[in-house]
């Protein structure tokens, strides 16, 4: 094995012969280095304007090979009058990285060029984007072990404080100790569409998006507090959750609290969660999740207007970053205690593509433990419905009027632990009522208390079951 | 041999390159065309330049930043131009005056002349925006002032997405097919979405017709204008349409949740009315939740329907009436209403025309 230094020298040794083979030009001569011929500036396709990045210089020869020996002065010019450029700089070894900002927003380019030679150059171009708070500009490292808690914070409060934005983290992984609260109008995002999926992926330890690093245990993770806060194409990872092999989950608090109206989360993906979003204020969208919660995947109450739950996928997603065969230990927990969706007092629920796999319960429809509330339970209408391995697919304790309307659905009970498809049970605040207008159930073995079981008398469910 | 080196130059160009770029809504930002943004400052000639460069270009986004764009004029917006924000929307506008408070990428529309917007080119859009009308009346009044619909669709493959609009007349008339308008948040006196013209498919997704000049004045409903709008005002007007498709269709105190009815325009060749399918749709105080004058066969089926009646003023919750162009058809499975109706929550149609209501107990 020869050493990196050796291998250099050698291809150094290389690339000289080969330029000596060319006879060069500019400022070599004889048996002199390459000349170089121009400019390699590499860096981000866009920025945030007013915030700085990193770009990279370097000094290439016609073959596109770095010449370290390039002597020159590079000088920084760009499209945008107000950026604040490198003054001029040699490049060490023939490759240097500098720091720029862009402070008018649109299409710019940043060109280098050499002091003496004004044919040797190259540029970048680079779209300067206003209302976008880089993390990285706020000192967040993204290196999955500095606590960037405080970067990040730092992020949301200078977009609150310029009315908005977007606070964008790159693909990296963003270890966290604290917590976040997001006021109004700002809106955490990824820098690609997300939800993702981790399969053989351990979040922890490889970036595969905008990854938030969770290891705070006092209260929520994020909190959605101000009107039209959001989370958009986010991987969220707790690392010093229990492995798959353990016998329960260690609890955490919910990833993401929605306290205000207007607040959305959407095209994300959480993993090793224990409870993952508690939405406690109308008109809140969650949208195209891959939720990884062992206890709590999505609670709502306190919900005085309308909620929206489309394409939401709860799965065994700690296996899968394993590669592991389902079922772990833990799955063996999730089934006696997880619950996808649970459903307190809520005016008018919205729910469609809902996918759940392997839990307790599919959706537990009851009375909010907040007495102070009237009433204390909800109503909705939801389709496309598909409840896989579950103890109970739905369960219903109350409901305010007019009920909850559901269509297509489909119930798979776990081998032998499957007790009922749709329950009604008595002594809630309210008589509940469940509506279900296409419905097909199976089972590897039979549910213990039937796929549908009588409702108590007084209560009302109507199933039109399909064959 | 040069594989060191390459690694070596790899290495630098990843070191450099660990940064942003979003894929939605990255282009040139109006303000790099002269926009303010400040609320009082006329932004048309700026935004205007901004469209015509994204144009010029190709097309590509024309990007808002978070401030409120005052405008005077209104805009055509050409082929493969998207006018977007930079914040996920829709927005909620709990507590808050768009006018004079900035929450959002936000247009304040003052024009009476025409539609605000027409999306005119293939594949135009608009994104993550916030309309506003600050010249509206407040809802102490007894009549909201009319304006010409916020946003025209006159071409294929256009969308309006994650949007919401405050103290608009009517917000939003598509006149051709291959539309989508989804997840917005609507706040129209008179109609929030109209549909005429349309000889190909529609999608609505996520629509939510509220009182929202209430909420940003956070007062309590029901306001005086309120009763103008419970006499008047239509979440969703249907007229020639092939294949309608609508999800999550929320509608608060209007006079008719959705009216699904004749074109005014007899010229058109073919149908005049419509069919399409639909699920989940919450019509809650309303005179009318569905009414049904006319459909294309074959008709229009809705799954998932909950109608609330206004109380006091509840006249039909699904009423099928007579005297279209075509034999009105309607097929609803599963179907549950609340309140005191008029006429009867589901009144007798007329005799030769089909109405199927699953109603449930």
């Amino acid at each position: 094995m020869r050493n990196v230094s050796q291998l250099l020298f050698l291809a150094l040794s290389l690339g000289l012969l080969g330029g000596c083979g060319g006879g060069g030009n500019g400022n070599t001569s004889g048996g002199g280095p390459p000349a170089a011929t121009h400019f390699s500036v590499s860096g981000p396709t866009s920025s945030g304007a007013g915030f700085a990045f990193t770009f990279t210089v370097s000094a290439l020869d016609s073959e596109n090979n770095v010449v370290t020996g390039y002597a020159g002065m590079v000088h920084f010019t760009s499209s945008d009058p107000a950026a604040v450029l490198p003054s001029n700089s040699t490049l060490p070894n023939g490759t240097q990285t500098f720091s720029a900002t862009l402070t008018t927003a649109g299409f710019q380019t940043i060109t280098a060029t050499d002091a003496a030679s004004a044919s040797l150059m190259g540029s970048l171009s680079v779209t300067a984007v206003a209302g976008e708070f880089p993390v990285t500009s706020f000192g967040a490292k993204g290196d999955g072990h500095t606590d960037d808690t405080t970067a990040i914070q730092s992020a949301i409060n200078a977009a609150s404080a310029a009315g908005g934005g977007s606070v964008v983290l790159s693909v990296a992984r963003y270890f966290t100790a604290g917590t976040l609260v997001v006021p109004a109008g700002v809106v955490l995002c990824g820098p690609t569409e997300g939800p993702f999926d981790v399969p053989g992926i351990n979040p922890a330890s490889t970036a595969v998006a905008a990854t938030l690093l969770i290891t705070s245990t006092s209260g929520p993770f994020i909190t959605l507090q101000g009107i039209g806060a959001g989370v958009t194409d986010l991987l969220f990872h707790y690392p010093n959750q229990v492995a798959t092999n353990a016998a329960l989950p260690n609890p955490y608090p919910y990833t993401i609290l929605a306290n205000a109206p207007g607040t959305k989360v959407a095209r994300s993906t959480v993993t090793n969660a224990y409870n993952f979003l508690d939405i406690e204020s109308g008109r809140v969208m969650a949208q195209d999740l891959f939720i990884g919660a062992f206890n709590t995947g999505i609670n709502i109450d306190h919900a005085y207007d309308h909620v929206t739950l489309r394409h939401l996928v709860h799965s065994v997603f700690w296996d899968i970053m394993g590669n592991q065969q389902f079922p772990q230990p833990i799955d063996t927990w999730v089934l006696n205690n997880g619950t996808a969706l649970v459903v307190g007092r809520m005016d008018s629920l919205e729910v469609s593509d809902f996918f759940v796999y392997s839990r307790f319960t599919g959706i537990l429809l009851t009375d909010s433990s907040d007495t102070t509330q009237n009433p204390t339970c909800g109503y909705g209408t939801g389709s496309g419905i598909d409840i896989e391995g579950v103890q109970y697919g739905i369960v219903v304790t109350a409901s305010n009027t007019p009920g909850y309307k559901f269509t297509n659905v489909f119930l798979e009970s776990q081998a032998d632990i499957g007790v009922a498809a749709v329950q009604v049970r008595a002594g809630g605040s309210l008589a509940p009522k469940i509506e279900i207008n296409g419905v097909s159930q199976v089972g590897p073995t039979p549910w213990a208390d039937g796929p549908f079981p009588t409702p108590p008398v007084g209560e009302e469910i109507v199933v039109y079951i399909l064959p | 041999m040069k594989t060191t080196l390459a690694i070596v130059l790899l290495w630098t160009l990843c070191a450099g390159s660990a940064t942003v770029a979003r894929a939605v809504c990255i282009g040139a930002s109006v303000n790099s065309f002269g926009a303010k943004g400040d609320g009082h400052t006329d932004d048309t000639a700026a935004i205007q330049s901004a469209i015509s460069a994204a144009s010029s270009a190709g097309g590509g986004s024309v990007v808002f930043g978070v401030a409120r764009y005052f405008i005077t004029g209104t805009f055509v917006v050409p082929t493969g131009v998207v006018l977007c924000g930079v914040i996920e929307g829709p927005f909620d506008v709990a507590g808050f005056n768009p006018a004079v408070t900035t929450i959002a990428p936000t247009l304040l529309i003052t024009s009476t002349n025409g539609p605000f917007i027409t999306l005119q080119g293939i594949g135009a859009g608009v994104t993550d925006l916030l309309f506003h009308y600050p010249n509206q009346v407040p809802t102490s009044a007894s009549m909201p002032t009319p304006y010409p619909y916020t946003i025209l669709v006159t071409a294929p493959g256009t969308k309006v997405a994650r949007s919401t609009v405050t103290n608009a007349y009517n917000f939003l008339d598509i006149e051709v097919g291959r539309t989508m308008a989804q997840d917005l948040f609507i706040g129209a006196f008179n109609t929030g979405v109209h549909i005429d013209h349309t000889a190909d498919r529609v999608t609505l997704r996520n629509l939510f017709n509220q009182v929202f000049w209430d909420v940003l004045e956070n007062v309590q409903y029901p306001r005086p204008i309120d009763t103008w709008v419970l006499s008047h005002g239509t979440g969703l007007v249907v007229m020639r349409m092939d294949s309608l498709e609508i999800h999550d269709f929320f509608v608060f105190s209007r006079f008719t949740g959705i009216l699904l009815t004749d074109s005014t325009d007899t010229s058109q060749a073919g149908a005049l009315c419509g069919y399409g399918a639909g699920s989940d749709v919450d019509l809650d105080t309303v005179q009318y939740g569905i009414v049904v004058t006319a459909t294309n066969s074959p008709g229009f089926k809705f799954t998932n329907v909950d109608i609330g009646a206004a109380p006091g003023l509840g006249q039909a919750a699904v009423q099928v009436k007579t005297g279209g162009s075509m034999t009105p058809k309607i097929e609803i499975n599963g179907t549950t209403q609340r309140g005191v109706w008029a006429l009867g929550a589901y009144p007798t149609p007329p005799i030769g025309e089909e109405v199927i209501v699953n109603i449930l107990p």
